[in-house]
């Protein structure tokens, strides 16, 4: 079930919106749950309540609550950084605010279906591969937790570190199989001991990274060079 | 008397001259800019002065070893390095000087010359000289940097023909002295000539920049006058607002919306400055793009652009201005040259990264020289240059060019690390 959540002051822009997903819903089977919403406040509050959507269609210029303080507060206070943002806009021309809410994408209106369609697909393809498990062996028994709460593995000594959004996890094993069981486009190699999930990722530098919880990790110079082409890659593949 | 007096000013211009090659190669060690002038020019001319007096008034060879590394070593202070660069600066060069050394010597027993040791001197700085005008254009190339056909030229011809003639000059003892002069004039013309051309060098880099200066202010120029135009037939249109509104009520109210639509639609013509492709608020990206699309447009190239930038971005309107301006004007070339123009722009700002590319279509078949891509004749130095130049503005912000073609298109695209 992929949950979609549309906030725009203007009924019209939520409802065409809503109909190009659902044709699109309808055409390509996805199991699609649309939600549209008024105005900030109640998008906020149902998500305070614990609403969760997966991708969020968030005007910027709302009335009271506007889009990009909403897109701060999903970010810094309730600490979810998987749920994708798309921010639609009459104008183009935005501040770095917005910028630093790491969003999906920006879109003008008036607004083209196949913007919506690509935004979609585009979003529902990461989000399948984050809700994947990862499995790991503690003593005699396997455990596993979902891609998307991983932050980081770090390796120390015998032992990896799992730091999620739930605490740290440990157990033996070598960062090289880790690597080789996590999809290549997801979890990012920046030293020998670390591999970072993209999407906990806040602010990148040549020689360091800073997490959405604010700590640093250095990317170490053997991986500098590799580091950019991946982020070059990735860029360049869209 | 006549012939000590000789062999000294011969000594002493070749040793000049060869002081003047060692200040090249340091040159070309370390970093320039982090040597004091005054200190340099005190510690060269001191290194000259001990130097000369060592080999003149000591005739031992182990002394004349000893100091020359000894000097050679200290003068690597005046740059600030690691103790390691120094020492190996210090090896390298002594180990050219004697190698240039042996050859010249070498050469001369095998003719059979007379003077050996003065023409020696000579011809072995003048070697020497060849030598490090051969590292310098080798080391521009590894920074991509144009070494022109003529730089080459004058590296090979000018020093190694200096040399040759300095050997018969030398050789032919009818008047020592005037030899003497001769032979010292040959240094001091490749002094001059090798100045003269690192000028030349340097006032072409000056015109380049004025250049992207008048550029980019044409870019901004046309900005302006964009948003000027924009800002009026706001204004206009304000004026007028009141009475739009009374025309399009009593025609809605007749019932013809077909007409209601009409009007609507001249108005938001009216709004529209057709020369504003761009507009993402950041002032320097929308002024270097509309200037290149609008030229695009005027070659009947298709634009599509994909901009999401913040209004303020941490690199230089100069940085922008070059890299946005190279490359569109090697796209503009490409595209131009085939039947199907279309030009792509994709700028992305993502968590304190760039991501810039632009694709085009092309026809010509690009040829490959030394790994830069040439497309025609004459744009060959052009679009090489162009990339060579974007190549090292992107450095700055540890950035690298990524070039990839197929048979239809061509990309150039890279990733920016913001500061």
């Amino acid at each position: 079930m992929f949950r979609i959540a549309i906030c725009d002051d203007e009924l019209e822009v939520c409802s065409q919106i809503q109909e190009i997903i659902f044709d699109y819903s309808q055409e390509s089977h996805e199991n699609i749950e649309i939600q549209t919403f008024c105005s900030g406040e109640e998008l906020w509050f149902s998500m305070t309540e614990g609403l969760h959507f997966d991708l969020i269609f968030l005007d910027i210029e709302l009335k009271l609550l506007n889009g990009i303080n909403i897109g701060k507060k999903i970010r810094e206070e309730l600490g979810d950084e998987m749920v994708q943002i798309v921010y639609i806009s009459s104008k183009q021309g935005y501040a770095m605010a917005l910028f630093e809410t790491r969003p999906l994408h920006f879109l003008v209106k008036p607004i083209k279906p196949e913007q919506i369609i690509q935004v979609v697909k585009k979003s529902i393809e990461l989000n399948a591969t984050m809700s994947q498990l990862f499995e790991f062996r503690v003593g005699n028994s396997y455990q596993k937790i979902p891609q998307r709460e991983i932050i980081y593995f770090e390796s120390i000594g015998k032992k990896i570190h799992i730091v999620t959004t739930k605490g740290t996890l440990e157990f033996y094993g070598k960062l090289s199989e880790v690597c080789d069981s996590v999809p290549d486009n997801e979890f990012l190699l920046v030293h020998q001991s670390y591999l970072i999930n993209y999407c906990y990722i806040s602010e990148y530098q040549y020689e360091q990274l800073t997490l959405s919880n604010g700590a640093s990790l250095p990317i170490s110079q053997a991986y500098r060079k590799a580091v950019r082409e991946r982020l070059l890659a990735r860029k360049r593949g869209g | 008397m006549d012939l000590l007096n000789t062999e000294t000013l011969l000594y002493l211009t070749s040793n000049l001259f060869r002081i003047y090659v060692t200040m090249r190669f340091l040159n070309m060690f370390f970093n320039k800019s982090t040597s004091n002038k005054r200190i340099g020019a005190i510690a060269f001319s001191l290194y000259f002065v001990i130097n000369s007096v060592l080999f003149l008034y000591f005739s031992s060879p182990y002394l004349n070893l000893f100091s020359n590394i000894i000097l050679l070593f200290s003068l690597t202070y005046i740059y600030k390095a690691k103790l390691v660069s120094r020492m190996l600066s210090t090896i390298m060069i002594f180990a050219i000087n004697l190698f240039c050394e042996d050859i010249a010597y070498r050469v001369l027993l095998a003719v059979h010359s007379k003077n050996i040791i003065t023409i020696g001197m000579v011809a072995s700085s003048l070697l020497m000289f060849f030598i490090v005008l051969l590292c310098e254009n080798l080391t521009n190339l590894k920074d991509h940097t144009n070494v022109s056909a003529i730089s080459w030229t004058l590296t090979f011809v000018i020093p190694l023909i200096s040399a040759f003639t300095s050997i018969i000059i030398l050789n032919n003892d009818s008047n020592h002295l005037w030899a003497a002069a001769g032979a010292v004039g040959l240094l001091l013309i490749n002094v001059c000539v090798f100045y003269l051309f690192d000028a030349v060098i340097r006032s072409y880099r000056e015109q380049y920049e004025i250049a992207l200066l008048k550029q980019q202010n044409i870019a901004y120029t046309n900005q302006f006058n964009m948003m000027q135009q924009a800002d009026n037939k706001i204004r206009m249109l304000r004026h007028d607002l009141q009475n739009h509104f009374i025309a399009v009520q009593s025609i809605a109210a007749k019932g013809d919306f077909d007409q209601v639509l009409d009007y609507l639609k001249s108005m938001q013509e009216f709004i529209q400055v057709p020369e504003q492709y761009v507009d993402t608020a950041n002032v320097v990206v929308d002024g270097i793009l509309n200037l290149k699309i609008g030229e695009a447009k005027k070659c009947e190239i298709q634009v599509e652009t994909a901009v999401n930038i913040p209004s303020e971005v941490g690199i230089s309107q100069f940085d922008m201005n070059i890299i946005l301006g190279n490359l569109l004007d090697n796209a503009i070339r490409g595209a131009s040259q085939c039947n199907d123009k279309k030009i792509t722009i994709q700028i992305d700002f993502d968590r304190n990264t760039l991501y810039i590319a632009v694709r085009n279509t092309y026809a010509e078949k690009l040829r490959t020289k030394h790994g830069e891509i040439l497309t025609s004749k004459k744009d060959s130095d052009q679009h090489g240059l162009g990339l060579s130049i974007v190549e090292r503005v992107a450095a700055k912000y540890n950035g690298t060019l990524h070039i990839e073609y197929d048979d239809m298109t061509f990309l150039v695209d890279m990733l920016l690390y913001l500061p």
